[in-house]
């Protein structure tokens, strides 16, 4: 902080008034990683420290390196009926699934949101009254109306979806702008065409930002939408470790969870970069 | 002869006050009207009316004689901050018509070039817009404008964001561009020197409601057409004096 300050504010007015925030960005990521790095040493030092001088008992903190064994051995071996592999592949399959069929519903909903005050009047307090439910919350009434199969777990990880892909479309489609829209007019554009060549794609990068956090969201609702009847699944491999005090496994799937997480950002920000480039620039 | 008119055309937003008032202008082929004044003085609403982006609260806006319903292919707009699509390479932009009608790649391309070609970008086709600088943004603008082939260009400070260099070469560029296609040129500026450089017509704007208090004839643009420097131009005595003159019926009102 007081570095940014020195650099920013105080030590080299000029530059940073010649060239806005660049330089100071630049400096200032190497710092950012290399402190980022070092928190994570650190946790892993405190949790191997406290889980070598049993500081914690083994039962309820077994060490990185059995963690890591635990991993191996899922991994070939598996646990309850199924190797990681395919714990982890039903969970993708479920939020993949959930994450289509909501880009489905949500992208179009969100156009008449952000298009007409009559699609505004209809979508925007459903969505309003879905978002802040935790899916815990009306995963009883889907396995009331919908069972314990496979659609069950599907539904409540797209509901949780629906809000933050409706939101962005909706702002995204508001935000287009009106030269923009103008423009196209004056080059005889009728309003099919407006909507085709100038709004979804303006709307484009929040739509994917959308998605980006919906995916986000939808992951961690696995755990909750595992809770169902799952006979596999990241979330379901936790919860069976969990009832038999298999505290190796289920530290182990929580950061198989992180982990997966943290690339499907990574890979979801590069498919940003890829289909718009533009964002932010123009 | 194309014929665009804006006949004692009014505009007042819904409760608001009046934005204009009673104003007429008529903009034949050939023709390059300039319209300046300060801002809030409604020149943009002026052009939007004319573009069919906005319809009059009285008053009526014609184009060979027949009321405008919307905008319309036959007068293309060329924005201040430009409005390209950074979805779509440079071609694609200038050929934007031309893919709302269906055209083939092929069709495009080669339309794209020509036009690209008449503003000083041949070869930049394949660039992203958002890689272009301002200025060759505004030359896109004016591409894709110019690709529509139409009978109308409406320019709403077109120049007004660029670096006073760039602002030149462009003025020049505008020149040419009309002197060739001759498309009926309505341009908002604030520039007194750009209007007078450009007009064949000009005409000053004062504000509280937007009207016209003034036009007048120039042909300085004529005379860098016909070979004379745009330094010359604008250091003649006449040119001066136009330029004082002009000054004097914007500020009057503030004077007073």
């Amino acid at each position: 902080m007081s570095l940014d300050l020195a650099d920013t504010a105080l030590g080299r007015p000029r530059a940073a008034e010649q060239s806005e925030t660049e330089p100071s960005t630049t400096r200032k990521r190497p710092v950012v990683a290399i402190t980022a790095t070092l928190t994570i040493i650190a946790l892993l030092l405190a949790w191997t420290v406290a889980a070598h001088f049993k500081l914690v008992s083994a039962l309820f903190l077994p060490s990185p390196f059995e963690a890591g064994r635990a991993f191996l051995r899922v991994a070939s071996e598996g646990f309850v009926d199924a190797t990681l592999w395919q714990h982890l592949s039903a969970s993708l399959g479920r939020v993949f699934a959930a994450l289509v069929a909501t880009t489905l519903i949500a992208v179009p909903i969100g156009f008449s949101i952000g298009a007409s005050p009559i699609g505004r009047g209809i979508f925007d307090p459903i969505i309003e009254f879905l978002r802040p439910i935790p899916p815990l919350a009306y995963l009883p009434l889907v396995i009331i109306w919908f069972g314990i199969g496979e659609p069950s777990k599907v539904l409540i990880i797209g509901i949780s979806m629906l809000a933050p892909i409706v939101i962005s479309t909706a702002s995204g489609v508001k935000g287009v702008d009106t030269d923009r829209v103008n423009a196209a007019r004056s080059l005889g554009a009728t309003r099919a065409q407006l909507v085709r060549h100038v709004v979804l794609p303006s709307a484009l990068p929040s739509i994917l930002t959308g998605i980006r956090i919906a995916l986000g969201v939808g992951w961690s609702t696995l755990v909750a939408a595992e809770l169902v009847a799952a006979s596999r699944g990241l979330g379901f491999m936790i919860q069976s470790a969990a009832q038999f005090l298999v505290t190796d496994v289920v530290l182990m799937g929580i950061l198989v969870i992180a982990a997966v997480a943290v690339a499907l950002e990574a890979v979801l920000r590069w498919i940003e970069r890829r289909l718009v480039p533009w964002a932010g620039k123009a | 002869m194309p014929h665009l008119a804006l006949e004692s055309v009014s505009l007042r937003y819904d409760g608001g006050a009046p934005v204009l008032s009673n104003v007429s202008l008529d903009i034949a082929s050939g023709e390059f009207v300039v319209v300046v004044g300060r801002s809030g003085c409604g020149k943009t609403s002026l052009l939007n009316l004319a573009a069919g982006f906005l319809h009059p609260t009285s008053g009526r806006v014609l184009v060979d004689d027949r009321p405008v319903a919307g905008p319309g292919a036959e007068r293309a707009v060329v924005f201040q901050n430009d409005a390209l699509f950074p979805w779509l390479s440079t071609a694609e932009n200038v050929a934007f018509a031309a893919r709302l009608a269906g055209a083939s790649a092929a069709e495009r391309r080669l339309q794209a070039d020509r036009a690209l070609e008449i503003v000083g970008l041949a070869g930049l086709g394949d660039r992203p817009v958002w890689q272009l600088s301002g200025g060759q943004r505004q030359r896109v603008g004016l591409a894709r404008a110019l690709a529509a082939e139409p009978d109308f260009l409406l320019m709403d400070e077109p120049l007004g964001a660029l670096d006073a260099m760039t602002r030149e070469t462009l003025q020049d560029l505008l020149l040419q561009t009309w002197g060739r296609n001759r498309a009926g040129t309505l341009l908002i500026t604030h520039g007194v020197e750009e209007a007078l450089y450009l007009a064949t017509q000009i005409i000053v704007m004062a504000p509280g409601p937007g009207r016209i208090i003034r036009r007048l004839d120039v042909d300085f643009g004529r005379r860098r057409l016909a070979g004379e420097s745009a330094r010359s131009i604008k250091a003649s005595p006449a040119f001066v004096e136009a330029r004082e003159d002009l000054l004097d019926s914007i500020f009057e009102r503030e004077a007073a």
